[in-house]
């Protein structure tokens, strides 16, 4: 369904769903008077989104996910140091909330989801194949030697 | 620690004849970019040395120019380096 949408719209659509659920949520917890607030920044946003995403730049090629080799290893980058400050953030946070005794379970969930996810990228960016040294005098320099 | 030396390394191997190359032939960045399939601002980083290219993005660029990659890209090339 979503590869039958623009890519330059489905960022902004995904902001205009989850702005809808929040929206709801709001207003069923907060009635009608708490989208005075939110309705502006839910449609502006994605708006916003939309139109930075028809602009000649990196950022306008990441909303669009039109990306080329040099935007993607950006973006990667990018995600990097988003990843480091927020592990280095839930850690502290731990950190903060263990020496004044508060509730734990919180950041134990970050700390965890940290591990999980270290895990999965270790697992989904691995290299298949064989890996083993077969130069000449190695213990499987018979996989080449043979030929 | 900052590594200054493998920074230098790193940017006398980005040295190229791009820029020279494109205005050779009379091109703007941005045909040079639809020609290759990449954004305007990638031809701009390759060409001031900020981004080392990809083996097959290096091979398409030297290809495009009727050059090889090493006429291309060689660091060591003392008129790729000026």
């Amino acid at each position: 369904m979503m590869r039958s949408i623009p890519p330059r719209l489905r960022t902004p659509l995904m902001m205009l769903v989850f702005g809808a659920v929040f929206a709801a949520a709001a207003v069923a917890g907060y009635g009608w008077g708490s989208l005075l607030h939110l309705g502006p920044v839910i449609i502006a946003g994605p708006v916003v989104y939309y139109v930075w995403g028809g602009r000649n730049s990196d950022s306008a090629a990441m909303i669009r996910q039109q990306l080329d080799e040099r935007q993607a290893y950006r973006g990667l980058k990018i995600q990097a140091v988003v990843g480091r400050v927020m592990s280095g953030g839930a850690s502290i946070a731990f950190l903060a909330a263990w020496a004044a005794k508060a509730t734990l379970w919180p950041f134990e969930i970050f700390l965890a989801l940290f591990v999980v996810a270290l895990l999965a990228g270790w697992v989904i960016t691995r290299e298949r194949g064989d890996a083993r040294d077969d130069s000449p005098g190695s213990p499987h320099s018979w996989l080449t030697s043979r030929q | 620690m900052l590594d200054i030396s493998g920074m230098l390394r790193y940017l006398d191997i980005t040295r190229n004849r791009v820029r020279e190359q494109r205005t050779q032939r009379g091109l703007s960045q941005a045909e040079l970019a639809a020609a290759l399939g990449v954004s305007r601002q990638t031809v701009i980083s390759i060409e001031n040395g900020r981004y080392l290219p990809s083996l097959p993005l290096a091979f398409r660029i030297a290809r495009f120019f009727d050059l090889t990659v090493d006429k291309m890209f060689d660091p060591d090339d003392e008129e790729a380096a000026t």
